[in-house]
């Protein structure tokens, strides 16, 4: 059992303690800090959490393996040092920093320190994207056209204007921090490294002064196209379609739990939909954070290592720098 | 009754002769071909007279109108050619594939006193009519964004030495059989399109011209958008539309299946059973009918005939250039 300190207990850092807390057998949350004492002590109470005022004051309790960080983006580098610097396993909410340069570094203080580095890419785990992988990696979607994917919510509309989130810095394009890497994760996770994208960004409807409806296309180092958007004013949406020579798949719904593929089958050559051959799979009820935090918690006990490798989360980093580049100066960006 | 000829009398000029049997205001008697021997039978059981060139069936025929079923390219001379002779036209689309060329045509229409329009079918799909209503109630709220994406096989369907298997008809890949009808509906519902930025990528076809095509679109309102079509893959089509009260969602070949969902509330389902290329088309040709008569005018406007052409100029500007491109 690793014992972890959540950081961070605002509406995030809660939904990743009920995930775990009191139904793993594998990790557990016996210790927590957060910035505004006062609002989790009933919560962390209930939890059977012991609040410490400081997230130093954390690093120093000896019998905890493992930090949980569920804290503003910009602030991550530094948490994440400190950590390994204790000699504490690190898990990190996405983005894991803001550049390349910073995730090269927080995943390398981690690598020299022998501790975990783990960022919190719970659609990883979803049965759908494995399903989606799987349809590729067997060959069944052929050549490798395209690929869309749109990730909405309403929270830009419900903002308090002093919410960390709410800061441009925090959250350069809109919705591309919340939700934007959670797609291009899988993108990098389906399709490989990105060479290329360009983003266009705006304000449209939310009452703060960020974006809310950010779209990018993507050239891939393989060829094939891609597009992404994201939107923060309007109703919870997830999608991502990919089409291959011999087929598309979707994934749909704000839980990934519709999927389906199409087979073009002879349908290229007659026009035929190869509708029979429709493959259908209803995942509802997986719980990709429970998932994560379990994947977690085996890597840092000398398990399996975490799927996501390094050079993969740092590569998703340079993408997103590279679109928030784009969208500032309005061309497209090479990925660095 | 408007009595008309058509030019080109392969498979979509038949499309559009077919239609023309339950329209009120139209009626073919007449057909310019190449080789009229392969569509004599076609000819006499439909009662057109088969002429072998335009020039011939202005001359020979006895027509109010013609109506192009051509290759992009030709489009233009055919149409001054119509013009010149005081026929309405009603053109396939694209229109044309420059702006220039569309101002030209439609100066020469309004000096000839004729009517001069294209064939974008599916503004007559009842879906879209449902949508209109939705966005001009304000039932969505500010729009955000819109997207929408067609798939067809034709690349891989066509015989190999079929003239739109070439870079010069179809520039940017499947933007001028599928992404103009795309630009049209984004025009039709959305307003004018200030910028677009597109890539367009070949994959897997085996003739030399893109598969696989992608553009974002900023909008004059502030809107933004997204359009892509494939050539490469089963027919589909799937339109999404988000405004901050409610989303909107079309999918299916004819646009046949329409879902409208507020942010509160049980979401709206609407289910067409509409033939894009069999009612669609008597639609058209009965609003090409009445606008050559002087009854009515035609839905799409002579500014969105030019603005779409338009539109579709800078994707193929900015397809081949990379970045940005304003619509002119």
């Amino acid at each position: 059992m690793i014992n972890a300190g959540i950081v961070g207990l605002g509406w995030w850092g809660k939904v990743l303690v009920v995930s775990v807390q009191g139904k793993s057998d594998t990790i557990r949350f016996s210790h927590g800090s957060t910035r505004t004492r006062a609002k989790a002590e009933e919560y962390t109470g209930e939890q059977g959490i012991e609040l410490v005022e400081t997230y130093d004051e954390l690093l120093a309790i000896d019998e905890l393996d493992a930090v949980v960080l569920a804290t503003p983006h910009s602030k991550h580098l530094e948490q994440i040092q400190a950590a390994a610097a204790a000699g504490k396993h690190v898990f990190v909410e996405k983005p894991i920093t803001l550049t390349k340069a910073d995730a090269e570094a927080a995943i390398a203080a981690c690598r020299d320190a022998g501790v975990v580095c783990a960022v919190g890419f719970n659609r990883r785990f979803h049965p759908a994207i494995a399903e989606a992988k799987k349809l590729i990696d067997d060959g069944t979607l052929q050549t490798l056209m395209h690929v869309e994917g749109t990730m909405c919510a309403p929270n830009g509309m419900f903002l308090a204007a002093d919410a960390w989130r709410a800061d441009k810095n925090e959250t350069p394009v809109g919705g591309l921090t919340p939700m934007g890497v959670h797609v291009i994760d899988a993108y990098i996770n389906l399709f490989g490294e990105v060479d290329e994208v360009y983003c266009q960004s705006f304000r449209r409807a939310v009452p703060n002064d960020t974006d809310d409806t950010s779209s990018i296309l993507f050239m891939f180092k393989n060829g094939m196209s891609g597009y992404m958007a994201n939107m923060l004013a309007t109703a919870p949406s997830f999608r991502i379609q990919g089409y291959g020579l011999g087929g598309a798949f979707e994934i749909r719904k704000p839980d990934l739990s519709s999927f389906e593929f199409v087979p073009n089958g002879d349908g290229p050559i007659t026009g035929a939909t190869g509708e029979n051959k429709t493959v259908t799979r209803d995942f509802t009820g997986f719980d990709m954070v429970n998932a994560e935090l379990e994947a977690f918690a085996a890597a840092c006990a000398g398990g399996d290592a975490y799927p996501v490798p390094d050079a993969e989360v740092i590569h998703g980093i340079a993408v997103l720098e590279a679109i928030v580049k784009s969208a500032d100066s309005g061309t497209p960006q090479k990925v660095g | 009754m408007l009595a008309a000829g058509i030019v080109g009398v392969g498979r979509w000029g038949q499309n559009l002769v077919n239609a023309s049997a339950g329209a009120e205001n139209i009626e073919f008697v007449a057909g310019a071909v190449r080789h009229p021997e392969k569509v004599a039978d076609y000819a006499a059981e439909k009662g057109l007279s088969l002429h072998t060139s335009l020039e011939a069936m202005l001359d020979e025929a006895d027509i109010d109108a013609v109506v192009l079923a051509t290759p992009h390219s030709l489009h233009v001379e055919q149409m001054l050619m119509a013009i010149e002779a005081g026929k309405h036209v009603l053109s396939e689309k694209p229109f044309t594939l420059s702006k220039a060329d569309a101002e030209k045509v439609l100066d020469a229409a309004d000096a000839a006193g004729v009517t001069v329009v294209v064939g974008h079918n599916r503004r007559f799909v009842p879906s879209l009519a449902e949508l209109r209503r939705k966005i001009a109630d304000g039932s969505f709220g500010t729009l955000l964004h819109v997207e929408m994406t067609e798939t067809g096989p034709a690349a891989i369907t066509l015989p190999k030495d079929s003239w739109r298997l070439q870079r010069s008809e179809w520039p940017a890949g499947g933007m001028t059989p599928m992404g103009v009808h795309l630009i049209d509906n984004m025009v039709d519902l959305f307003g004018t399109v200030e910028s677009v930025t597109a890539q367009a990528v070949h994959r897997a076809v085996e003739a030399d011209i893109d598969d696989t095509t992608s553009v974002l679109l900023k909008f004059s309102s502030g809107m933004t958008g997204y359009l892509a079509v494939m050539v490469t893959a089963r027919p589909d089509f799937v339109a999404s539309i988000y405004g901050r009260d409610a989303t909107a969602r079309m999918i299916g070949r004819m646009y046949d299946d329409l879902e409208f969902a507020p942010r509160e509330g049980e979401p709206e389902q609407f289910n067409y059973d509409f033939g894009r290329d069999t009612d669609a088309l008597t639609a058209e040709l009965d609003a090409f009918g009445a606008a050559a008569m002087g009854q009515e005018a035609y839905p799409v406007s002579r500014d969105e005939i030019i603005h779409v052409v338009a539109v579709l100029e800078a994707v193929i500007k900015s397809a081949a250039s990379g970045g940005e491109v304003k619509v002119a």
